[in-house]
């Protein structure tokens, strides 16, 4: 069981982070992501389309820049929001214990985030690969929640150590997360992606069809070539690691103590 | 240097405490015991208050030293932080919550029951005077009803200390009066109070104890007629603007405690005093017999700095 004080805090930050303006906003970019492939899906001319499309979605959506986006709006809130506009400071002179205050808040995080891209797949997975594909679609929400939970939790991190962490996470994603995982050299072993892509690669994809197979085996997709198993442990690890390290550190942050 | 407690069983209890932030040495060496009752932490901008506050509250630990509150280190122990209510300084809200939101959370997250919480939060409220904005998002409160509203979250879990930054800072002088009689109220109740200001006066009418810090230092400590006594020793400067200045200065020099004299211009006298008491006593006296028209008055000094500049200098205690 989540322990009292996490469970408050995860309240909390669903009332003061993820009930604002920002999160709507946030919220219309992926309904309008999901729209775009659900009509692309309607709109294309077989079932062989229809699921590269969904393919397409996997690695751009839930193994890509939208989770990584979404997940760098919701994760710097867990550490960086409180702080930066002085409130943090209610939170710290309260009883709670510190780490539990921000492994609340990052638990919150994950969970809206991971709710947010299982629909998003579940909608457009329905809508592009079809119902005939529903396990895949299914099995697909499996990196998508541990992925959620990897970059929240990799981007709450950077907020507890870095001033205007949305920026700061911005440029890490695109100049190291995405750039890395694409090169041949074994550099990819160093990003989260690699694991993330290799096990919705492992757990979603039909590998009994040749192209996909070609597809696989040349160009950039084939540093993705890691077992489903070892992908999912080393996720796990990865989000255990950074959240331990995350709540450590915000636990022994200064609050800003002058508001500005 | 070694931290021994200055006064073990005081409710506040600072050895040698020292904080550092970066390079930048805010907290130097400062030993400090504060009791019941209310203790006004005095001094200007950048002396060490909202940094003593932190240590006191746990927010932050001291980078060397010791740090007691109620027997307890602050910063480890988690529990201890439920027996303190804490006030910051500035608008801190979420100001999307309303009041009742606001203060309701706050109570929630200091340990009590939601709906004992959400029932003391609308109480304290209607009787600090926020009945009529209980529903208000935060946004729309001025800064006096926002004091307030931070008061109450500060004091609805019923805390044995109450530590205040700045809370009279931009709040209009009938919410003043308010803030301040709220608190001599609950000292009455027994609760030990700690308010933080940079001007002395605005709490001397509430306050039973004054420490004075400057440059993280302890400059002095003492009932409210000690410090005062102190700081009157220091020649305090009146500047009076009037039709006929030279004649008036000539009225003025003759009072008892003035030290000097200074026309400016056609219209400025400044006056220097070691005794602002007798001056502002006899200052209408003087006035009404001679027939001079004083059209402003006021005094530089009332700003701290001055004093603290004063007293640093050797001139005090």
């Amino acid at each position: 069981m989540m322990p009292a004080t996490a469970r408050l805090m995860a309240r909390h930050y669903v009332d003061t982070v993820v009930r604002t303006k920002r999160s709507v906003i946030v919220g219309i970019v992926l309904g309008l992501v999901g729209l775009l492939f659900v009509a692309a899906g309607i709109l294309a001319p077989g079932p062989k389309e229809q699921l590269g499309l969904y393919y397409l979605f996997l690695f751009s959506g839930p193994a890509g820049v939208v989770l990584q986006f979404t997940a760098l709006f919701f994760g710097a809130a867990v550490a960086a929001d409180e702080v930066d506009n002085g409130t943090a400071i209610y939170l710290l002179s309260r009883p709670l214990s510190r780490p539990m205050t921000f492994l609340g808040r990052l638990a919150a995080a994950w969970v809206v985030l991971a709710v947010l891209m299982s629909a998003l797949n579940l909608l457009v997975g329905l809508f592009t690969g079809g119902p005939g594909h529903l396990h895949r679609i299914l099995l697909a929400e499996i990196p998508i929640v541990l992925g959620c939970g990897v970059y929240v939790a990799l981007f709450a991190l950077l907020a507890t150590f870095v001033r205007n962490a949305l920026a700061v996470g911005a440029v890490v994603s695109l100049l190291w997360d995405f750039p890395l995982s694409s090169v041949p050299l074994d550099l990819h072993l160093l990003t989260l992606r690699y694991p993330l892509v290799s096990l919705v690669r492992g757990v979603a994809m039909d590998f009994e069809d040749p192209e996909y197979q070609a597809l696989w085996s040349s160009g950039m997709y084939r540093v993705f070539d890691q077992s489903p198993w070892t992908s999912f442990v080393v996720l796990i690890l990865v989000l255990v690691v950074i959240a331990g390290v995350a709540a450590r550190l915000a636990a022994v942050r200064p609050p800003n103590l002058r508001q500005t | 240097m070694s931290a021994t407690l200055p006064m073990p069983g005081a409710t506040i209890e600072l050895a040698a405490a020292v904080k550092r932030y970066g390079p930048i040495l805010a907290l130097n060496d400062l030993t400090l015991s504060v009791g019941g009752g209310i203790t006004g932490l005095v001094g200007p901008n950048g002396a060490g208050k909202s940094t003593i506050i932190g240590l006191v509250t746990g927010l932050m630990p001291p980078s060397s030293g010791k740090v007691r509150v109620l027997g307890s280190d602050p910063w480890t122990d988690t529990a201890l932080r439920a027996r303190i209510g804490y006030c910051p300084d500035g608008d801190r809200a979420w100001h999307g919550m309303s009041g009742r939101e606001f203060v309701t959370r706050l109570g929630v997250l200091a340990g009590l029951d939601p709906a004992d919480a959400a029932r003391n939060a609308e109480d304290a409220l209607v009787r600090i005077g926020l009945s009529a904005a209980l529903d208000k998002p935060i946004s729309q409160y001025s800064k006096g009803m926002r004091q307030k509203a931070k008061l109450c979250q500060a004091v609805l879990h019923r805390p044995e200390l109450l530590v205040l930054d700045e809370p009279l800072n931009g709040v209009d002088p009938l919410s003043r009066v308010e803030i301040l009689k709220t608190l001599r109220e609950m000292a009455a109740q027994g609760m030990a109070i700690l308010v933080s200001s940079h001007v002395l006066h605005e709490l001397e009418t509430a306050i039973d104890r004054v420490v004075l810090i400057h440059r993280g230092r302890l400059l002095a400590e003492g009932t409210v007629e000690e410090i005062r006594d102190l700081l009157d020793e220091h020649p305090h400067a009146v500047r009076l603007e009037a039709q006929e200045p030279r004649k008036l200065a000539s009225a003025l020099l003759a009072l008892e405690g003035v030290v000097g004299v200074q026309l400016l211009d056609g219209k400025t006298v400044d006056v220097t005093t070691r005794d602002p008491g007798q001056f502002y006593a006899s200052l209408p006296e003087v006035i009404t017999a001679s027939g001079f028209a004083v059209e402003a008055l006021w005094s530089p000094d009332s700003n701290l700095e001055a004093v603290f500049r004063y007293l640093v200098k050797g001139g005090g205690g």
